[in-house]
């Protein structure tokens, strides 16, 4: 699999990413994404991004430097999952925690960022 | 009686079955909540309980439909119940009132789709639906319950009764002597009187058929006569009393709730305030927790990411071992060469024979077969593994600061909790209450006084002539004793010896009842004035206040250097009702636990802390509906000692949904 520098969210992350920046919490729909990535890395070790395929790829498209543009999760990515392929890993933990968040934004009926520390 | 357990479900918050066990012990048990978590629900289902009715200021008291719990209804479930187990000495009553979907109707829509139903197990036999109402009424007369079930703001209303024929006073006042047990010696003397009078007309009849007492007689006879009708004005008068005090309790109630508006548009400026304040709190916290944010994806990968260098490192290790392994190898290969390129051991200075050369030889064929080095795939991965690990160490991943958000997010919510609740129950109940209160406009007031005024006046004028009329009533009595005193002498031997005698013995009874009222009357004023201060002078903060004064009326004022003490704050008029209740429990017959929900922003930390300590001579078992920010739990705690039976806590699960758990959080 070839390494990807743009890629697209799915409509419900893309969503959900939304919605984290019109309710303030974040300032950008890209800092959701990385906050969601973390979030997958942290409360799911268990998840495997390699092998993970987003249901669609309807959402958002945006340049993979807008989620890492110092390359820390560049690095990181390759040590942990021993990938060549890290922005398309990037790009699956992405959407992944996005709507792990929304399914419990959902639950819940609001947005509270205590269910996700 | 004592309380047992209570239980409550798909009424309000409560969606399942929640129970409070009250212990067999004497004291207080403590339930702890914050605003919002149904505190008041419970003090709502102890009046249904009881009452088969609601009381809400924002819904009429048979608003049933809007107290079945919305996940309920949403479940299809429209049931609700309350349940309380008593008993009293050996007798076990289990109390239910449900209230349920009227038969034919799988879906209500309203109250008018639901009936209420209740059931008394009495000792494991179930009563009439007569009988559980009658026992019902007993065991909590409405009229008493404020003395039993009460919240802090209602203390207030004692206030009235320092004002003299009011009739809100009236109605309290009944109510205390009522508690008190007055009315058993007030309708003895009734209904001695009732006897006395008839005795007498038996009597007046025997003196008129002996023509010795028959003149005299027929002359009693009219002033029994006018007696009579004396006393019927008198009644008539003392109807009209109790009229013209039953519309000054209707105008002093229309006056209360002009008083009410007034505070309750105050009351809406302090909710608004607060929601304000609480809005500004909420900003400033989330501008806080928001910052925190944007580094909070670095702090979830601290762990992650020293995992990984872990098992880099690990990987490196075997790496590295293998290599220095075979390093090591080739040395002592290169010493063994030594020694037989020189014939001499470098290590030890033997020289080696021809037989150990060739030995020495074998061994280093065995050696170098078993070196094993890296491959140059394994070369690749240790400089690779290497290299990712300093460029892990270098992403400086090394703080955590979650808790610190995780503290702000708490907070959070918390205050998001405090806005719905201000929001959604405290301005929607006082803005429903308000909506409801009509009479408001200045005219109305300037009516409601002189309405007032001039009850007040029709009042003085019947109470005169009440004095005046049991005037005349004292005079024909003497006339009629004198006469009877003729009579006694003139018929003397005569068969009215008998009628007499049912006479005299009917007044010495009525006496009895008339002094006894009188006496029981003013000595439980003496006591109740008595334990107020005692229980008062616990809880004052105010070291020169010396006592409570009572009234006519049960009302207290209180003393000071043999005093009054004018304009009292609502503060120490709540303290002065906790103590005149506390006395009327200490006095009355019937006995029974306090439950209140109390509302302590009122006082300063020193008298919350004396209330409380007194909370345990309220009553056996005082069950304290506590709000969180209010009371101090470790100060309650140590201040209440070993009274403090138990203490429970309502936990939200979601708006919902509330339980009660069993301790403090």
């Amino acid at each position: 699999m070839e390494d990807t520098n743009q890629f697209a969210l799915t409509e419900k992350a893309s969503k959900t990413a939304q919605a984290l920046k019109s309710e303030e919490w974040f300032s950008d729909a890209s800092d959701a994404g990385v906050f969601a990535a973390a979030y997958i890395v942290k409360k799911y070790p268990e998840f495997d991004p390699l092998t993970y395929i987003p249901h669609d790829g309807l959402g958002s498209k945006y340049n993979y430097s807008s989620f890492d543009p110092d390359g820390t999760w560049l690095r990181f990515l390759q040590a942990r999952y021993h990938t060549e392929t890290p922005r398309v890993c990037m790009k699956s933990l992405i959407n992944y925690g996005l709507e792990c968040i929304s399914d419990i934004i959902e639950e819940h009926g609001i947005i509270r960022i205590s269910d996700f520390i | 009686m004592r309380f047992v357990q209570f239980a409550i479900e798909n009424f309000g918050p409560y969606l399942e079955r929640e129970e409070i066990d009250f212990t067999d012990r004497d004291g207080v048990t403590i339930i702890w909540a914050d605003n919002g978590r149904g505190k008041t629900t419970i003090m709502r289902a102890f009046n249904f309980l009881f009452f088969g009715n609601i009381e809400s200021p924002i819904s009429t008291r048979d608003d049933f439909f809007s107290y079945i719990n919305t996940r309920g209804i949403s479940n299809g479930k429209y049931d609700f119940y309350t349940e309380l187990t008593l008993s009293d000495e050996d007798d076990i009553y289990i109390i239910t009132r449900k209230c349920v979907t009227k038969h034919g109707i799988t879906v209500p829509e309203s109250s008018a789709d639901m009936v209420v139903e209740l059931y008394v197990n009495f000792n494991g036999n179930i009563l009439s639906a007569d009988d559980a109402d009658r026992l019902v009424r007993n065991i909590m007369p409405e009229e008493i319950s404020r003395f039993f079930l009460f919240d802090a703001e209602m203390l207030q209303d004692y206030s009235v009764l320092l004002k003299a024929d009011s009739g809100s006073g009236n109605t309290i006042k009944e109510a205390i002597e009522k508690i008190l047990g007055l009315p058993i010696l007030t309708n003895g003397a009734t209904d001695a009187k009732i006897i006395r009078n008839k005795y007498e007309e038996e009597e007046n009849a025997a003196e008129k058929q002996d023509k010795r007492t028959a003149e005299l007689g027929v002359q009693k006879g009219k002033r029994l006569e006018d007696k009579k009708l004396q006393e019927q004005e008198l009644e008539g008068k003392k109807q009209q009393q109790q009229d013209l005090l039953n519309e000054m309790h209707e105008i002093d109630a229309d006056m209360q709730k002009v008083t009410q508006l007034k505070s309750l548009l105050e009351k809406k400026k302090r909710i608004l305030e607060e929601i304000e304040r609480t809005k500004g709190e909420i900003a400033f916290k989330k501008t806080e927790t928001v910052e925190l944010l944007k580094d909070a994806w670095k702090w979830f990968l601290k762990e992650p990411v020293q995992v990984t260098i872990c098992s880099l490192q690990a990987e490196v290790s075997t790496l590295s071992s293998k290599q220095a392994s075979a390093k090591d190898q080739k040395v002592i290969i290169d010493y063994m060469r030594q020694a037989i390129e020189t014939g001499t051991c470098p290590v030890c200075d033997h020289k080696a024979t021809s037989t150990e050369k060739d030995h020495i030889n074998d061994s280093i064929r065995i050696i170098e077969a078993g070196i094993k080095g890296l491959s140059d795939d394994e070369l690749a991965h240790l400089h690779q593994n290497t290299q990712m690990i300093s460029g892990l160490k270098m992403l400086g991943l090394n703080e955590d600061h979650l808790d610190v958000l995780a503290i702000k997010c708490k907070e959070l919510n918390n205050l998001q909790i405090k806005l719905d609740d201000l929001h959604d129950n405290q301005l929607a109940s006082v803005v429903a209450a308000i909506s409801g209160n009509t009479e408001s406009d200045e005219d109305y007031v300037r009516d409601l006084t002189r309405r007032s005024l001039e009850c007040e006046q029709k009042l003085e004028a019947v109470a005169e002539g009440i004095t005046g009329i049991e005037a005349e009533i004292q005079k024909l009595e003497d006339l009629i004793k004198a006469l009877s005193e003729q009579i006694k002498a003139a018929s003397k031997g005569t068969e009215l010896g008998f009628a007499q005698a049912k006479v005299r013995f009917s007044q010495g009874v009525e006496e009895i009842f008339t002094e006894a009222v009188g006496t029981y009357r003013e000595q439980l004023r003496q006591k109740v004035e008595k334990d107020a201060t005692d229980l008062f002078l616990k809880m004052s903060t105010e070291e020169d206040y010396d006592s409570l004064k009572i009234n006519s009326n049960y009302g207290l004022e209180i003393m000071r250097d043999g005093k009054p003490v004018p304009h009292r704050s609502a503060g120490w008029e709540q303290i002065v009702a906790f103590a005149l209740i506390g006395a009327l429990h200490r006095n009355a017959p019937l006995e029974g636990p306090v439950i209140m929900d109390s509302t302590f922003n009122r006082y300063s930390s020193n008298n919350k802390k004396k209330i409380i300590s007194v909370l345990p001579e309220l009553s056996d078992q005082v069950l304290l509906l506590a709000n969180i920010g209010e009371i101090d739990a470790n100060a309650a705690r140590k201040d209440l000692g070993h009274m403090i039976v138990q203490e429970m806590t309502l936990n939200r699960i979601n708006s919902e949904h509330t339980t009660i758990e069993k301790g403090a959080n």
